[in-house]
């Protein structure tokens, strides 16, 4: 150990030694008190919860990662079930319909080259 | 609740746990000039050490009934001073970089200080101020985890192990942020030694 380093730990050390006045640190608790009581006067009920939430989910370490997930899938399921099902309709998308459409009886112009009306047409003509 | 049965301040966080707030002022009397070590040898101000060393007892007051005992209690409430101070000096740096208006000259340098080690050697008390000075600038120049070891460590006494756990590290991790540190100091001290 060469003789700088050990003056600058020297240094160092010294640096440990200060410490303020007594008198300091007996305000310091009464000032300590008079913040608690501002703080709790002053914060709100939904602070306090999203606080004691914060410290919650710190704490419990890796099994958070489970909960948030867990949280996670229950939101999406909540929300495809909650979604608004009525429109569909408004952006131009029919619901299908189960019902069969009626049938039209089609009917042959007869032809005006002197054909009967209830002659069937030539195979060829189609 | 289980607090590690090792731990001196054991009976205390238990009353305080249940609701006793005496329990906690004698908490809060015991860590707060250790604590103020720590904050101001890292912030090197008296105004910004005051205010975060009433923020980090009102957060372990807060926190307490979370705690669980895994580490003493003094690994704990240094574990939120070092996380709160850290924060503080970044959201510090990116806010207005450092200015002299942030630091002090030095601990030494502030009568309501008391001071007992450099009084019983008069050879070096012509030439400390100016050190002390030098020095409080080369710590400012470390990077905030630098300095963080460094006043742990050096200023505060603490083994390796204990500040391995406080910042959640490797011992050897601790180790080589000393050793850089200490090499950047004594780079910063070099011309005033060469004298």
């Amino acid at each position: 150990m060469n003789k700088e380093f050990q003056e600058l730990q020297e240094l160092l050390e010294e640096r440990g030694q200060g410490v303020p006045a007594d008198e300091y640190f007996e305000g310091f608790l009464s000032d300590f008190h008079r913040r608690q009581r501002q703080d709790l006067m002053k914060r709100s009920a939904r602070s306090l919860l999203l606080e004691r939430m914060g410290v919650w989910l710190r704490e419990m370490g890796g099994s958070k990662w489970a909960y948030g997930a867990g949280a996670a899938y229950v939101l999406v399921i909540v929300g495809l079930f909650a979604w608004p099902r009525g429109n569909a309709s408004k952006e131009g998308i029919e619901p299908v319909s189960l019902e069969v459409p009626e049938q039209k009886v089609l009917h042959f112009e007869a032809e005006r080259s002197g054909k009967k009306e209830n002659e069937p047409p030539k195979a060829t003509e189609f | 609740m289980a607090v590690k049965a090792n731990d001196p301040d054991q009976e205390l966080v238990r009353r305080a746990q249940e609701g006793d707030t005496q329990a906690f002022d004698d908490l809060v009397i015991k860590y707060s000039r250790k604590l103020y070590g720590l904050v101001y040898n890292m912030t090197s101000n008296k105004e910004d050490t005051h205010d975060l060393l009433q923020e980090i007892f009102a957060k372990a007051y807060r926190s307490l009934r979370h705690f669980r005992g895994k580490s003493t209690f003094y690994t704990w409430i240094y574990s939120i001073a070092t996380n709160m101070t850290l924060n503080f000096l970044k959201k510090r740096g990116r806010r207005r970089g450092l200015s002299l208006d942030d630091v002090d000259s030095g601990i030494q340098n502030d009568t309501s200080f008391v001071d007992q080690g450099h009084r019983a050697n008069p050879r070096r008390q012509s030439n400390i101020h100016e050190l002390q000075k030098r020095l409080n600038e080369a710590l400012q120049a470390l990077s905030e985890d630098h300095r963080a070891v460094v006043t742990m460590f050096d200023i505060q006494g603490m083994p390796h192990a204990e500040i391995s756990k406080i910042l959640g590290v490797s011992e050897g991790t601790v180790r080589s942020r000393l050793y850089y540190a200490h090499k950047q100091l004594q780079g910063h001290l070099e011309d005033f030694w060469k004298r």
